[in-house]
């Protein structure tokens, strides 16, 4: 009984950090963005001035009934407290600037299946293979495979997605013309479920996964490989090999089983960041997904979807962190020794 | 058994049937400052049925000496030399007086060997359970890696094991972290002979555990061999568990066998100046007051062997020769091997430390 | 500092790494001594980067060994500036988040209890924020930015990751028993941090610095790509930028070469981290030194 107790204590004490973290998260990023010189409506009215050379002599009136309809007008604190009270009981984020009059929440749901496909797709499959490579190099550490794989991801691990999809772009799709570069469908299909609009979507698929693919991979090479050499090291799997076992369970029951604790942890955590890590590679690729979105909503200073992704990425981020926590015991007896 | 003192000792060393015959075998490593040559001409005959210690300062290469005949060396180290005849009982595939060579077959070959032939406890033994599977898996998995037998069998063939020294059939469903450092100690040792192997090598298992559980394991190790007839190789730095545990010795430093002989004459009358170093540093209980003697100098590198005598630096008795020929392995008197200059015109000599009893020694292992 | 020559001599990536990072910093730092000499012939001897100052597309020549590109720059020259600012920019972003990092570090894994539990919560807050939106509107908002100005902002997001590691290590220092010895012999605990702890963290304060400078890099770049870069100056990220667009021209070097140079940058930077690595945990190294 004393056991489930203590479990109880800590599920609670990670859903109160859980509800803490966001909350800050979120406070911090509102006061910031509204610490700013000048309100979002102001802002965007003087870029448009500057930008299209817009006469706003007589829009001044304008200005200010915009700022009115996105509750400008009332003090910060008022703003702070009636966005947290819509966001949280009403689900409802107000309205875009980028398409107004339609709320954000609408914008985030039509966008998120586009950037959820795309993006889990392609990290779940980088950490597979990486994984697989990782052991693979670690196991043989010593031969030309190990070395090959391990330099290969010196090179590319910290080089930005982009910068290869920039090149990839460049080669692929440009020079020999063979994959589409923008966009997630070619526009004569009607959206639906249907084989045409699915075979264009995944055409279009290719180049970005690739991409993000290429550079993830190699860093689940790296840290798989010295988790692997580390594990090699330890006595328990000088006594599994003494024991006589097959050198195929070696590797995965007593190898990569034990890697695959910390590394489920870090494709959790990579899954969160979704959205901040590969915010460039939609826009490069014209890609329809959150990214983009965010992308055009800084480009025109539209503090409430950039308030709304903010806000969705942080809530994936502490979710994916909150799962693990919870999870964690569940998987691995040391850590349900410490919490039990 | 009741009284620890003089068990094995008095136990005279059964017949020479060999099991292993180790002739010149030498580990190096490969450093960036050059060949560590960690075993340095290993040779060594172990007998079907006794417990043969090996003894030694750390860093004699007393561990890589077993991990070699394991074929458990890793690149940097390498088999550099020498041969290691086994003579195992019915394995499949082979004559029954063929013997079968550890230094060169298959590390496939090897593998067969492994826990059903040569069982291994490697140093550290607290740490040898992967800590994420269920004892039971992991006992399982090794023994369907040799035999065929339904996993109930096995389950049931494991429970045997874990009795036999003791532990309650609830281990087997347990993670290794919700056992003590002495029952994972048991479990390693008693899951390893589920098989029945012609050969133990334990590499001081006991190390990091109390006395009083190394004092327990060590009974059920004597109890097992006694019961069952097991060979059993042991290997540690500590010359008080040989003195209770061992039927022959071999004393190791720096990297080769110096002294080989029954456990009684090797405390009794040790002729290697080496060998009576040890000796001596141990502390006994009892009488005047003494003030230890440790061997002076510091054990060498192997990176640099000294020349001749890889002893002579730290050797009270040395003389010219020593500093020029290395003395080879030699048997001085039956049963008995020696390699010093000393020994090879006046091999029987008497020992400075032939007064000191054997019970002085053993009363505080 | 002996760890720093044992790390050099235990691993050829950390040494390799060393070498070419020190090269493209010279190579940043004489630039001028580079193109200088070259241009000074042409009517306009002062910036190389500057837009407009020469013939567009030039290819190779004596004066612009590289050519020029479509805006009338002379490409080495603006390889070897947007070098030194792209450089300038990581390693001073580096440095300050580092520090700051460090110093929260500190006090959190010396100090622990209340003073850990806020800046650690302090740190894991500030960690999923997703920083690039926020980077972006900064310097939007910040009128007349310099790589410096940059360095900084960069460095205000990225000092969590440095504290993180740093408090880690601190933890575990803490309970060796010559801190204790330092603590019972009366030396304040100042005293302890900068004669015992410090020399000890040294090498993981490499290592937080080579992340902090790499992310930094990269962020400079993401920033570059939508077109936000140091008022009135060039950086790689920049150059990236502007060479867009030249797809159909033909002139690949354009393309090609300011993302090679940081790619080999930041190769060179994570050779160091993983020599550094390799030389911490001894079970990677191929070849033991002992």
């Amino acid at each position: 009984m004393q056991k489930y107790k203590r479990f109880l204590f800590y599920v609670l004490r990670k859903v109160a950090t859980y509800l803490f973290t966001i909350w800050a998260a979120f406070t911090i990023t509102f006061f910031l963005f509204r610490s700013l010189p000048g309100d979002p409506v102001s802002a965007w009215a003087g870029a448009l001035q500057q930008r299209y050379a817009v006469n706003m002599a007589g829009g001044s009136e304008m200005v200010e009934a915009y700022r009115k309809q996105f509750g400008l007008d009332k003090s910060i604190s008022e703003q702070y407290f009636s966005w947290m009270y819509n966001a949280i009981v009403h689900q409802k984020l107000g309205p875009s600037f980028v398409n107004f009059p339609r709320p954000v929440e609408e914008l985030l749901a039509e966008r998120i299946p586009w950037t959820v496909g795309l993006l889990s797709v392609s990290i779940l499959l980088a950490w597979v293979i990486g994984l697989l490579l990782g052991a693979l190099a670690g196991w043989l550490r010593n031969s030309w495979i190990s070395s090959l794989l391990t330099n290969y991801a010196v090179v590319i691990s910290q080089v930005p997605p982009y910068l290869v999809a920039v090149m990839l772009v460049l080669w692929l799709g440009y020079s020999w013309r063979i994959l589409p570069t923008q966009g997630a469908w070619d526009a004569q299909y009607t959206k639906g479920f249907n084989l045409p609009f699915i075979l264009s979507v995944l055409k279009h698929a290719i180049l970005p996964s690739v991409s993000i693919i290429l550079v993830s991979v190699a860093g689940w090479i790296l840290s798989t490989r010295s988790l692997i050499v580390n594990i090699l090291g330890e006595d328990y799997l000088i006594y599994a090999e003494a024991k006589g076992l097959p050198t195929s369970q070696l590797l995965l029951r007593y190898g990569l089983r034990n890697a695959l604790l910390p590394q489920t942890t870090g494709l959790a955590l990579s899954l969160g960041f979704i959205m901040s890590g590969q915010l460039l590679i939609e826009t490069l690729f014209l890609y329809p997904g959150l990214g983009e979105l965010l992308a055009r909503a800084i480009g025109a200073f539209d503090f409430n979807t950039i308030m709304g992704c903010v806000m969705l990425s942080i809530v994936t981020v502490m979710t994916a962190s909150l799962i693990i926590d919870l999870l964690l015991p569940l998987i691995d007896p040391r850590v349900r020794a410490v919490v039990s | 058994m009741q009284v620890p003192v003089d068990l094995g000792l008095q136990a005279k060393p059964k017949g020479p049937d060999t099991l292993i015959d180790v002739r010149d075998m030498r580990i190096y490593y490969a450093t960036t400052a050059g060949e560590a040559k960690v075993v340095d001409g290993v040779d060594l005959r172990i007998y079907r049925d006794e417990i043969f210690g090996v003894a030694g300062e750390s860093g004699c290469g007393k561990s890589t000496f077993v991990e070699g005949l394991l074929r458990l060396i890793k690149l940097p180290g390498y088999i550099k030399s020498g041969t290691a005849q086994f003579f195992p009982k019915n394995v499949e595939g082979k004559e029954p007086d063929e013997p079968i060579d550890l230094l060169k077959i298959s590390q496939q070959d090897m593998r067969k060997l492994r826990w059903k032939h040569i069982a291994y406890v490697p140093q550290g033994a607290m740490n040898a359970l992967n800590p994420v599977m269920r004892i039971d898996d992991q006992i399982v998995d090794a023994i369907h890696a040799h035999v065929n037998m339904s996993r109930k069998d096995a389950i049931e063939l494991m429970l045997k094991q874990l009795n036999m020294v003791g532990l309650p059939p609830y281990v087997a469903n347990q993670y290794p972290h919700e056992l003590s450092g002495g029952m994972k100690q048991r479990v390693t040792i008693a899951s390893s002979i589920s098989l029945s192997p012609d050969v133990l090598m334990a590499d001081e298992p006991t190390t990091a555990l109390d006395v009083n559980i190394q004092r327990i394991i060590l009974q059920e190790l004597k109890e097992i061999r006694e019961r069952l007839g097991l060979t059993i190789v042991y290997v540690s730095h500590d010359m008080a568990v040989h003195a209770e545990l061992a039927d022959r010795m071999g004393i190791m430093y720096a990297g080769s066998v110096v002294e080989v002989g029954t456990t009684i004459d090797i405390f009794k009358r040790p002729l290697h100046p080496y060998t009576q170093g040890l000796i001596k540093s141990i502390p006994k209980i009892g009488g005047p007051r003494e003030r230890l003697v440790g061997i002076p100098g510091l054990a060498p590198s192997p990176l640099a062997w000294p020349s001749g005598c890889k002893f002579h630096p730290r050797c009270s008795k040395a003389m010219d020769i020593c500093r020029q020929v290395a003395p080879r392995l030699g048997v001085v008197e039956e049963g008995r091997q020696v390699a010093c200059h000393l020994y090879e015109t006046q091999p029987k000599v008497e020992s400075e430390n032939s007064e000191r009893t054997l019970s002085e020694i053993k009363l505080h292992v | 500092m002996t760890w720093l020559r044992n790390c050099w001599n235990t691993s050829l990536r950390f040494r390799m790494g060393v070498i070419l990072l020190i090269a493209f910093i010279v190579l940043a730092a004489i630039g001028p001594l580079i193109y200088g000499p070259l241009l000074r012939g042409e009517q306009f001897d002062i910036n190389p980067a500057a837009p407009g100052n020469f013939k567009r597309w030039q290819t190779f020549s004596a004066t612009h060994p590289l050519g020029t590109d479509g805006d009338g720059r002379d490409l080495l020259g603006a390889y070897l500036l947007g070098m030194a600012t792209s450089l300038r920019i990581g390693l001073l972003s580096g440095f300050v988040a580092t520090l700051i990092g460090t110093m929260v570090g500190f006090a959190a894994g010396y100090f622990g209890g209340p003073t850990d539990t806020g800046l650690t919560m302090l740190a894991n807050i500030l960690l999923i924020i997703p920083a690039y939106p926020i980077l972006v509107v900064l310097v939007l908002y910040t009128p007349r930015i310099t790589p410096e100005m940059m360095a900084l902002i960069l460095a205000a997001f990225s000092w969590p990751f440095a504290a993180r590691t740093i408090r880690a290590q601190v933890l575990g220092l803490k309970e060796r028993p010559y801190v204790d010895l330092a603590r019972i012999s009366g030396v304040s605990s100042l005293g302890i941090i900068v004669t015992e702890l410090v020399p000890n963290l040294l090498p993981y304060l490499l290592v937080s610095l080579a992340f902090s400078t790499l992310g930094a890099m990269a962020a400079e770049v993401g920033l570059a790509l939508i077109g936000l870069g140091p008022s009135n100056g060039i950086s790689l990220g920049l150059l990236i930028f502007f060479s867009r667009g030249v797809f159909s021209l033909g002139r690949y070097d354009v393309l090609l070469i300011p993302p090679l140079i940081l790619i080999a940058i930041f190769t060179a930077i994570t050779l160091i981290n993983l020599g550094m690595e390799e030389y911490l945990n001894p079970r990677l190294q191929n070849v033991t030194g002992r």
